[in-house]
């Protein structure tokens, strides 16, 4: 096999790979989010396919994986962080069997990036993709929930 | 050729699950393993980055179904006749769509979407009353945020007000800080009522933001900021939530000064803040509090935070009026 004819190959290798990462963002960009919610002292429970959805501009809902229970975000204090929204959060509240309490929050924190493109965030290397959110918590009794995903639905 | 091909392929393979855990992000089972987690969000008082739970490797258990978080609803939350908002332990009487915190005092009526913190008064109407709250408003303004201490909750309101501790009686039409007053300005504890009201300062001097004037809300791109009752100053100079005895938790405490008889804890502003983006502009560097001859801002939830004069501001005390991100004397 002639030289060229190896570098056509890995040419169409790597291609290939490309194509394929591409798809594998794209898959990415069409998924939903996942949840942790680590109680005080015990083992962190992991909820794949939790879906993000942006309601009105005004409050972020995230449902759990059956699409029974939803964590409601309705009040924060949002301020731009160069590109990225940022929320300290005031409100959270949990739908469960047709009832919707608060829930006990100490504090939270939520960034959105609403823009089209990748945006850094301050204090770490990780950059949130469009449409990404991340969403800590933490509650009184001490359970951290997290959410990473995005938004895969938007109320307006 | 195989060989290139196999290559191909057996990239594209690493990087399918690479993707996929770059966007699980803390969460990552992958990368869990008792440790780890990475990458994610971490929460409050943080700067900034994600959150990252304890141990948070990710990966335990799977319940695939509904949340887990029965245990941490507050205690005596009781579901929101009519929907919307959502009312705390020991609320008062009724109330109708408003999210009540503990303690809070008596229902509104005709309310809507509005939000009470703890020991809030008698029920607002589409208002957000954080804790202390006075008495709420009947047929109530929209979207209304009242800090803790609020007065008395307006009726008939409109849009998007917001008051700060000890707030007076009702107001419309937006921001009303401590001790009443209607209007969009933010005004410190301790002052009287029927302040200024919806861009009316009577003789006082407003410092106009040498960086952002003109429209409502410009300094954050139209998007209207309303305090976070748990965090200190509404969380307006950083992600310090209210611990213990009211101090703000992670916080560097900048002195102290005493006003009308209440002494008022000031914390070092974290970048990044709205706070921060005000000293910026007016280019004023924080200081500790309690010198004479400093230029004193009473921010939203009876914060207060010092700094040095300089060409733009004259020492004395000022208010913030958060939807212009501008300074008024007092």
């Amino acid at each position: 096999m002639s030289s060229s004819h190896q570098r056509f190959l890995a040419r169409v290798g790597c291609a290939l790979a490309c194509v394929a990462f591409a798809v594998s963002l794209g898959t990415v960009a069409g998924a939903k989010g996942v949840s942790i919610i680590q109680k005080a002292g015990k083992d962190p429970e992991r909820y794949p396919g939790v879906g993000i959805t942006l309601i009105k501009n005004t409050s972020l809902t995230v449902t759990s994986p059956d699409g029974k229970d939803k964590l409601i975000i309705d009040k924060a204090a949002c301020f731009m962080v160069g590109a990225l929204q940022r929320c300290l959060v005031s409100g959270v509240s949990l739908q469960k069997n047709g009832q919707t309490k608060p829930l006990d929050l100490e504090s939270g924190t939520v960034y959105v990036n609403l823009t089209n493109s990748n945006q850094p965030m301050s204090h770490t290397s990780s950059r949130l993709p469009p449409k990404g959110v991340l969403i800590a918590l933490k509650t009184r009794i001490g359970t951290y929930i997290t959410v990473d995903g995005v938004i895969d639905g938007d109320v307006k | 050729m195989r060989r290139a091909l196999a290559l191909g392929l057996a990239l594209s393979l690493a990087f399918a699950p690479l993707a996929a855990s770059a966007q699980r992000g803390g969460g990552g089972g992958g990368r869990g393993g008792g440790g780890g987690g990475g990458g994610g969000a971490r929460p409050p008082s943080g700067g900034g980055g994600g959150a990252r739970p304890p141990s948070g490797g990710g990966g335990g258990a799977r319940p695939g179904g509904g949340f887990n978080l029965n245990s941490d609803v507050s205690a005596g939350a009781r579901p929101a006749p009519g929907g919307g908002g959502y009312r705390p332990p020991s609320g008062g009487g009724g109330g109708n769509n408003g999210a009540r915190p503990p303690s809070g005092g008596n229902g509104g009526n005709n309310g809507g979407g509005g939000y009470r913190p703890p020991s809030g008064g008698n029920g607002g109407n589409n208002g957000a009353r954080p804790p202390s709250g006075g008495n709420g408003g009947n047929n109530g303004g929209n979207g209304g945020y009242r800090p803790p201490s609020g007065g008395n909750g307006g009726n008939n309101g409109n849009g998007g007000g917001y008051r700060p501790p000890n707030g007076g009686n009702g107001g419309n039409n937006g921001y009303r800080p401590p001790n009443n007053g209607g209007g969009n300005y933010y005004r410190p504890p301790g002052s009287n009522n029927n302040g200024y009201y919806n861009g009316y300062h009577g003789n006082r001097t407003v410092i106009v933001n040498p960086h952002y004037y003109g429209g409502g809300w410009g300094w954050n791109r139209g998007v209207a900021w309303y305090p976070a009752y748990n965090y200190w100053g509404g969380g307006f100079w950083g992600p310090f939530a209210i611990g213990v005895a009211s101090a703000a938790v992670g916080a560097a405490i900048y002195g102290s000064i005493v006003y009308s008889g209440q002494t008022y804890t000031s914390y070092q502003v974290q970048p990044s803040s709205p706070g921060a983006t005000l000293l910026m502009n007016y280019q004023l560097q924080q200081v500790q509090c309690g010198p004479p001859g400093l230029v004193v801002i009473f921010g939203p939830d009876g914060s207060v935070i010092c700094a040095n004069p300089n060409q733009l501001v004259a020492p004395g005390e000022y208010d913030l009026d958060v939807q212009q991100l501008s300074i008024v004397a007092r």
